[in-house]
């Protein structure tokens, strides 16, 4: 797990293009059964991140990190990825 | 609108006799009395009768639901009489001929002219009201009947639900996988989620199929303008082209789809999206879950933990996901390129692609990674692959069209999948891999490679 998250990873918010500085977007997974509480909200918001969505089936967060370097995961984090784009596997 | 230079519609040589809603027997027997004609119900006619067949024995036909009857023929001063008196005749005119304009098929109204010259004057003749009322009538009849049918069509299912027909012409894909063998096979009762670029709704194969989707880009996901989603659906679950041929292309016809959109018109869309519809088939219980889709990957690059522990899961409850191994490869010119993500991942399914001669396709990547567990797991049919067009965007024209990539590849495992499914529906997400893959025909003269465990089956009924 790096301390901090290295920064231009993360796709645009929804992966749509939009007007204006758009804070990537970043895919966490939780330890298995963990529950994202307030507490645990108020901790990512004060590291500096953004919940778009909590998906307990999967044990998954989709956050927005406005500074990416900057972040440093709370210890629940059990891994980080950018979220990244994916593409029609057509030729 | 009608062309200025069409001739004004000729004359044909039958009636339209309008009748009282709910007409009795005994209402029918005054009606033949009075055209001098007797009258077959609609019911009968068939492939036995023809309506032809009934007009060439001085016979007319009562169509029930629309309070019509159609006669051949009669006399015009009988015509005229039988409205009047106790008649339930409220209406005869002679038949017209019907122009189609822009599809849509109309009689032009008469123009003033005409209408003087058939004597009505005023708005106070009551032939032109009861005409009006007449054709209302049969509107509102014809509409119930149109409702009735629709009903019906929507229940009724593409492709014979009973899965025996298995005879007839058969895309290049579905004897690839040996679909012959699979025969009460179809998927019924299988939940198949194809996480694309949307459907066609309204394209003959899924018209009148219970689709549920969701959208997780801006673009609806019943509005596939890409044509990539569509045609992936198609492998899974279409049915056969409309054509003289009538070749069926589709793996699993009696399967459920679940439509998740997670690409846009331009065929890209976020993982994020990806991760959200992921958990949307689950919720909807899906039992295989079609990816088309990846990212390509470096030599060395380990797979994506997300997709990894997403495919865990899915597995756990019971899920298959299945995914396009990618096209980056260009063999024989260049070594194979990695198996993208999210096919990378151990826990998700990684399918290459191979032509109509059982090669591996020249774009397919293999696995370079396999150390890190992008290694290939199985492959199919995905050159010049057979499946449904989208009407509303992409290339092409006409209801089919070809495609290639290990996008086309992908959903012919999904379908296979969908046949194990109802074939053994308590197994476990584990086994269901198992089924998959223990079910391949081996590709010994193939690099392991490129093929995996080999060609993905249907299963043997």
């Amino acid at each position: 797990m790096p301390s901090r998250v290295r920064a231009g990873g993360g796709s645009p918010a929804g992966g749509v293009p939009s007007e204006g500085p758009v804070a990537p977007r970043f895919i966490a997974g939780l330890p298995t059964g963990f529950v994202v509480d307030h507490a645990a909200w108020q901790t990512l918001e004060a590291a500096g991140a953004k919940i778009i969505a909590y998906r307990p089936r999967l044990d998954l967060l989709v956050l927005e990190i406005a500074d990416p370097e900057a972040f440093v995961p709370p210890a629940f984090i059990a891994f980080l990825e950018p979220d990244r784009m994916m593409s029609a596997e057509e030729e | 609108m009608n062309s200025p230079s069409r001739p004004l519609e000729k004359a044909a040589d039958k009636y339209i006799v309008v009748l009282e809603s709910g007409a009795t027997s005994a209402d029918l027997d005054l009606v033949e009395r009075a055209i001098a004609q007797p009258l077959v119900s609609s019911a009968e006619l068939g492939s036995d009768l023809q309506a032809s067949e009934v007009y060439a024995r001085g016979q007319g036909i009562y169509f029930k639901n629309l309070n019509v009857a159609v006669v051949d023929d009669i006399d015009t001063l009988r015509a005229a009489r039988a409205i009047r008196g106790s008649s339930p005749v409220i209406h005869v005119e002679r038949e017209r001929l019907f122009y189609a304009i822009s599809g849509a098929a109309v009689a032009p109204p008469p123009n003033r002219k005409q209408m003087r010259e058939s004597g009505v004057g005023t708005r106070a003749d009551g032939r032109l009201l009861v005409e009006v009322a007449a054709l209302r009538q049969n509107l509102l009849a014809m509409q119930q009947h149109l409702d009735g049918l629709d009903a019906l069509l929507r229940e009724l299912p593409d492709e014979d639900p009973s899965g025996l027909d298995r005879s007839g012409a058969l895309s290049w894909g579905l004897r690839a996988v040996n679909w012959a063998q699979a025969g009460k096979y179809t998927g019924k009762g299988a939940r198949v989620a194809v996480l694309d670029t949307g459907i066609d709704p309204g394209h003959p194969s899924f018209a009148g199929r219970p689709l549920i989707g969701k959208s997780f880009v801006t673009d609806a996901w019943d509005a596939d303008r890409n044509g990539h989603g569509t045609h992936c659906a198609g492998t899974i679950a279409g049915g056969r082209t409309q054509d003289t041929a009538a070749t069926a292309f589709g793996v699993a016809p009696g399967a459920e789809l679940y439509i998740g959109r997670v690409l846009s018109d331009a065929g890209s869309g976020a993982t994020s999206g990806i991760i959200d519809a992921i958990d949307w088939a689950l919720e909807k219980q899906c039992r295989v879950i079609s990816m088309s889709l990846g990212s390509a990957v470096e030599i060395g690059e380990a797979p994506s933990m997300v997709f990894e522990r997403v495919g865990e899961r899915a597995l756990a409850q019971g899920c298959l996901l299945v995914a396009a191994a990618g096209n980056e490869s260009r063999r024989p010119q260049s070594p194979p390129r990695p198996v993208g993500s999210p096919a990378n991942a151990q826990s998700v399914m990684a399918v290459g692609a191979v032509d109509e001669r059982r090669r591996v396709a020249s774009f397919s990547n293999g696995g370079i990674n396999a150390g890190d567990g992008g290694s290939i797991d199985i492959v199919a049919p995905g050159v010049a692959v057979l499946s449904v067009r989208s009407s509303l965007g992409g290339p092409g024209s006409g209801l089919y069209t070809d495609k290639s990539g290990t996008s086309m590849a992908t959903p012919h495992v999904a379908g296979i999948a969908a046949l194990l499914v109802e074939q053994n529906p308590s197994l476990s997400g584990a086994g269901l891999w198992q089924a998959v893959v223990g079910g391949a025909l081996a590709m010994p003269e193939l690099p392991f490679r490129d093929v995996g465990a080999g060609l993905a089956q249907c299963p043997r009924a």
